[in-house]
């Protein structure tokens, strides 16, 4: 069973593994550096930026209050106009769902634009067993598809990359070299999947936001993969969570002013595509079928809970680039399609009985970098500390709980303290002194890489 | 197709959490701008800024404007969508195959937002959705007097949503490699919106 | 006027100086500080770490010893003030010490927050909140090598609002400050994150460190004596010549 090059299974673990790329850490901080600052400028644009994100805030929660009526009237409309929707409690029956539209509408061709829901439900996998080729078409996801690996951002999936290893990629996959130039990589992504697209029998994309309103789907990107996928393929499949909802075009006015600014700096992606429905008429071209699948996947669990302000998120990965943690270690140490602050809060939400989800609470020093940028004000950081009290106690050791115990006991007493302050004024300057302590507990992780106060 | 859950199990379980009082209900503020743009002349400089080109002509004037842009390209054909603008240039059949040997398309856009340049396609108004989204170059056709301010002040007040509605905010780009700039990925690299009137 | 004053654990145990050069700093701005009795810790250790009963335990020592009184409680800690102002509420919620926790948590200011809003109207509120460190980025800019560089505790800087105030109270006391690239990141103690995740954490630090080592100054101050000490280590472990002095300190040295 030990393989050397398995992921490690707990999280320092994984740090410490990626902490040792300084490749990837060079990649990961200039990335991040760059879409903070592209952010920053672009919030600054908005005069009522605060307002804005406060609206975005109490409507998240408004929809997450009555999210039954909304996805009921959502789908009542989106019915009417020849969408079908269905309804997934869990990845098992989303892949299955995905898998019998694929195998009925025939196509070995799949052009697939960037969803996360596909990279939670594993889906890729389920219908390459199928038989079925998958072309993953936004740029960082074609890129992780050929390096075999997740997505290590939720907006950037090949932030941790150079254009080095790029070019490694795509040479082997033409089998003739493609130059480190990034212009020239894109082109050749271009041509490359451009057949894929005319190809595909079916095209897969996710949904930023549904609007229950018109029973709408809307799905922003800016490469125009996302166009491609849900217009040329005679058949379009939506991945959507069930918390993706908006009430109408108001609400959904307020979220696309915060996304793209907080995502990548822009105004507004390039293409903002509202799907209404498959083609109708005498339109000459857009999917015959148009379907939906909704995914709860462990969301309507959280729903009741305080940690229901999770699911206000909006994906624009603004709180991965700030986590001064994810600067350090990217996306893959946190060995969850979510990562970062959001990956953090929401994987144990989805996964409650895994104890390594459920780890990443304490992969951060709750700074707060993270609730202070957040566009719809999720507390992040009050989120991770909320979980670790719902769950450090059961998951500690008994040393660690004892600790925690015994320290408790000393410190609520004056007179320890006070035994105990001068024992380390004592103690202090003999273990500063002491070369070969052992490196264990509390004392050997401070010295590992630190001096004593 | 039976696999997945029932509408009504599905939402059945969502009942039993949340209040279903949203209480008041939320405010959806439109956005304020410190540099506010307006008008045809506000999209021009939004839309430039972008990378995207444009001009504004006469109605009669629409048939020269679009050879002038076309002309000595390296592409057999126009895609056509719709627009009935130049007789003297042949149109092929649409379709996505021929939108994807075409080198320009050309489309009419049904309103525009000055504040971020961004251009809107329905996909009942063009004949076919390919012709903006295939060739390595497209021009879109506005009517100047369609120009609104915000892309949120046309979706505040769309009813009835076509089958597809496209808001384009400039050429195709991807920041996916070392987070710095490519333009026309997959899209067109190239955008030319032609104002009339 | 008349304060509490308690110097939090750490700097009880570690660098009871501190400690008095607060104190010594409220008592030349007029103010005077009586160091609370009886008090140990605000239990943000065990509170961070997600142990509520024992952070609680802790916490109740020192809410005793806060006692039923009007005074202001100035603490020389950010984040010792942030938890007492912030989190003891809901530490306490639903205990018969929790009206008594939601009285003391109003009384709560950081040393330099106090220092600077003390004799305005502004009632200590854990901090002031209401600063925006825009304020004095003039002040800050300057350089030369003897200058000081600052560096944001995140609870300071986010909960309190106090990056602002610890600059004003260290250009009010005549010291030149420089700012560090990065200056808004946090350096990697996060308390138990320090010893749960290590690598990290000192991964951090160095961020942090050469960020203040590219400035040419040496001086770095803080609010928060942990953050510091853990700097400190690693700067040591480094071999760099840095030095760092809690807030409290240069508030009474020379510049
Ligand atoms: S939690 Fe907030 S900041 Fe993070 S991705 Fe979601 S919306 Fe963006």
């Amino acid at each position: 069973m030990s393989n050397p090059t398995a992921t490690p299974v707990s999280f320092g673990r994984r740090a410490d593994r990626a902490l040792a790329d300084e490749r990837m850490r060079a990649a990961i901080a200039r990335g991040t550096g760059l879409m903070v600052q592209r952010r920053h400028e672009a919030v600054a644009e908005l005069v009522n930026a605060d307002e804005l994100r406060d609206a975005a805030s109490a409507i998240r929660a408004a929809t997450l209050q009555r999210l039954p009526e909304l996805l009921e009237q959502w789908s009542d409309n989106l019915g009417a106009l020849g969408g079908q929707v269905h309804w997934a409690t869990d990845a098992d029956e989303a892949t299955a769902i995905v898998a019998g539209i694929v195998r009925r509408r025939g196509g070995k061709v799949i052009a697939k634009g960037k969803s996360m829901i596909s990279e939670e439900i594993h889906l890729n996998e389920v219908l390459e067993r199928a038989g079925a080729e998958v072309v993953e078409t936004d740029l960082g996801e074609f890129i992780q598809q050929l390096a075999g690996e997740p997505p290590s951002h939720i907006v950037a999936p090949a932030m941790h990359k150079d254009r080095f290893e790029v070019a490694d990629l795509l040479s082997a996959d033409r089998g003739a070299p493609v130059s480190p130039e990034i212009d020239d990589e894109a082109a050749y992504a271009r041509r490359r999947l451009r057949q894929a697209f005319l190809d595909a029998g079916v095209g897969i994309t996710g949904v930023n936001f549904a609007v229950a309103s018109t029973g709408s789907i809307c799905l922003v990107e800016n490469e125009g993969n996302g166009r491609m996928c849900s217009s040329l393929p005679p058949t379009h499949i939506a991945l959507m969570g069930l918390e993706r909802i908006v009430a109408d075009f108001a609400e959904l006015d307020v979220m696309l002013n915060l996304l793209a600014r907080s995502a990548t700096g822009q105004a507004l992606t390039v293409y903002t595509n509202i799907v209404t429905g498959p083609r109708r008429g005498d339109e000459i071209d857009g999917p015959e079928e148009l379907h939906v699948v909704v995914l709860d996947g462990g969301r309507s669990a959280a729903l009741d809970t305080r940690f229901s302000p999770a699911l206000h998120c909006i994906r624009c990965g603004a709180c991965l680039n700030v986590c001064p943690v994810y600067r350090q270690v990217g996306g893959h140490a946190y060995d969850s399609v979510y990562s970062g602050p959001i990956g953090a809060v929401l994987t144990p939400l989805l996964k409650p009985d895994d104890p390594a989800a459920r780890e990443l609470s304490e992969a951060s020093s709750l700074c707060g970098a993270c609730t202070e940028i957040c566009p719809v004000r999720i507390p992040l950081h009050d989120l991770l500390l909320h979980l670790r009290h719902r769950d450090a106690r059961e998951d500690a050791s008994r040393l660690r709980r004892a600790g925690f115990w015994l320290w408790s006991q000393a410190w609520s007493r004056r007179w320890i303290f006070r035994a105990m302050v001068l024992v380390a004024r004592a103690g202090l300057p003999l273990l500063r002194r002491m070369r070969h302590l052992p490196d264990v507990g509390w004392l050997g992780a401070w010295r590992r890489g630190r001096e004593l106060p | 197709m039976t696999t997945g859950t029932s509408r009504e199990e599905f939402l059945r379980r969502l009942r039993a959490t949340g209040s279903g009082d949203p209480g008041q209900p939320p405010a959806k503020p439109r956005p304020r701008f410190a540099d506010k743009r307006g008008g045809p002349n506000g999209f021009i400089e939004s839309w430039t800024a972008l990378g995207g080109t444009a001009e504004q002509v006469p109605a009669e004037d629409l048939p020269g404007a679009v050879t002038a842009y076309a002309v000595g390209r390296d592409g057999p054909l126009l895609a056509t969508a719709g627009l009935d603008v130049a007789a003297d240039l042949t149109w092929p059949d649409c379709g996505s195959q021929a939108a994807a040997g075409s080198a320009v398309g050309v489309v009419r856009a049904v309103a525009a937002a000055a504040q971020t340049g961004t251009v809107l396609l329905r996909a009942d108004d063009n004949r076919g959705r390919a012709a903006s989204l295939l060739p390595p170059a497209c021009i879109f056709v506005i009517d100047a007097g369609s120009v609104v301010d915000t892309l949120g002040d046309f979706l505040r007040d769309l009813e009835d949503p076509p089958s597809q509605l496209v808001a384009v905010t400039g050429p195709s780009r991807s920041a996916d490699i070392e987070s710095t700039l490519v333009i026309g990925v997959h899209g067109p690299g190239e955008v030319h919106a032609i104002l009339i009137g | 006027m008349r304060v509490q004053f308690f110097a939090s654990c750490l700097v009880e145990l570690l660098q009871p100086d501190v400690g008095t050069a607060a104190q010594r700093a409220l008592g030349a701005a007029g103010h005077e500080p009586e160091a609370l009795v009886g008090a140990t810790c605000c239990g943000q250790p065990a509170y961070n770490a997600g142990y509520g009963a024992e952070a609680r335990r802790v916490a109740r020592r020192t809410l005793r010893a806060l006692g039923d009184d009007d005074r202001p409680c100035v603490v020389a800690s950010g984040s010792c003030a942030t938890m007492m102002s912030h989190h003891w509420p809901e530490l306490f919620e639903g205990t018969p010490e929790e009206t008594a926790a939601r009285r003391a948590a109003r009384r709560i200011a950081e040393l330099t927050a106090f220092m600077t809003t003390a004799g305005s109207d502004a009632a200590p509120d854990g901090g002031t909140g209401h600063d925006d460190h825009a304020d004095v980025s003039d002040t800050s800019r300057a350089g030369g090598p003897t200058a000081v560089i600052v560096h944001d505790s995140c609870h300071a800087l986010r909960e309190l609002g106090a990056g602002a105030t610890v600059r004003r109270a260290l250009s009010d006391t005549g010291h030149v400050m420089v700012d560090a690239d990065g200056g808004e990141r946090c350096c990697g103690f996060g308390g138990s994150f320090s010893v749960k995740m290590p690598a990290v954490s000192v991964a951090m630090a160095d961020e942090k460190l050469d960020s203040f080592v590219a400035t040419g100054c040496e001086q770095v101050t803080s609010c928060d004596l942990s953050c510091l000490l853990h700097l400190q280590g690693r700067a040591r472990r480094r071999g760099l010549g840095l030095r760092f002095d809690h807030v409290a300190t240069l508030l009474n040295r020379e510049p």
